[in-house]
């Protein structure tokens, strides 16, 4: 498979994903590039991935874990370490406006673990399992990251945060 | 009715539509890649032109040398009268070899003892010969 290929077939899904984990389009926009960097520069090991969907989606999270890490080591210090949480991340205006717009928010003040697995499950509609192994960790803990976070979108709706 | 909220939780997250990916990002990243892929080859082309040097002037010193260790041969061949010359094998054991290199540095040794001996001997005015084992037991 080529990288024109690859970004045919999961580029605007990558992008989506970064944009709802990092909450910013410029932020999402660098680190798909430098993900498609890495990927061309280790072609030898995608190219013999089972499941390359699930493969690249896991360099992509380790590329945009790197790029938050990076982003808190800048920030440390600073009380604005989390001033992405505070946006509302990049979303367009849908048609239940007021509980989409305030689960937008809620999305982007969950925890980041909670996010991510929400994120890849109802937008990148990957598995449990799937996500288990794009994340490295079991079905059960990636079902209960999803239920805690799933339950405290509802909590953010219904006021009670 | 926990299940039933969850899933309008999902259809509602699921109605948020993210925004549309850049036009010009697919062509900005692919770019970036490419540049990349070329810019991290382990095999440079000013490396390949190197390595490919190397590897001609290695052919070159090889066949170099096969072709002069013949025509030594023939050299050698033709003072013995066009009789092939024979691999020399060696037809003793290491063990032996060590042996012989050992014995003359010995032999000389013992030679060089029984003389002085005699010459003391002879200072002495006893007979000039003298067994190994007198020699040794002088000696050591």
């Amino acid at each position: 498979m080529k990288l024109d290929e690859i970004y045919d077939r999961y580029g605007e899904r990558m992008y989506h994903y970064l944009a709802l984990r990092l909450g910013s389009a410029q932020d999402a926009e660098d680190v798909l590039q430098e993900t498609f960097c890495r990927l061309a520069r280790y072609s030898w090991r995608w190219s013999r991935a089972r499941d390359p969907r699930a493969f690249f989606f896991r360099v992509l999270r380790n590329e945009s874990n790197r790029f938050l890490r990076h982003r808190i080591n800048r920030r440390a210090g600073d009380a604005k370490s989390f001033e992405a949480a505070d946006r509302p991340g990049p979303f367009v205006d849908a048609p239940h406006e007021t509980s989409a717009a305030l689960l937008s928010k809620g999305l982007a003040q969950l925890p980041d673990e909670q996010k991510e697995v929400i994120i890849l499950k109802v937008y990148q509609e990957f598995t449990f399992k799937e996500i288990g192994a794009i994340c490295g960790l079991s079905i059960n803990t990636i079902a209960s990251r999803y239920r805690y976070g799933i339950e405290r979108l509802r909590s953010w709706r219904e006021g009670k945060l | 009715v926990n299940e039933d909220k969850e899933k309008e939780i999902e259809i509602l997250l699921k109605s948020v539509q993210p925004e549309p990916v850049p036009p010009a990002l697919r062509e900005k990243v692919l770019r970036a890649a490419r540049q990349s892929r070329i810019e991290n080859r382990a095999m440079t082309p000013r490396l390949w032109r190197w390595a490919s040097c190397c590897a001609l002037v290695l052919a070159v010193v090889l066949g170099l040398d096969a072709f002069l260790s013949g025509k030594q041969m023939k050299h050698f061949q033709s003072y013995l009268g066009g009789v092939p010359l024979l691999q020399a094998e060696p037809d003793m054991s290491l063990p032996e070899l060590a042996k012989d290199l050992d014995e003359p540095a010995d032999s000389r040794f013992f030679v060089q003892a029984r003389k002085q001996l005699a010459a003391q001997k002879k200072i002495r005015g006893e007979p000039a010969g003298s067994s190994l084992a007198e020699i040794s037991q002088e000696v050591y």
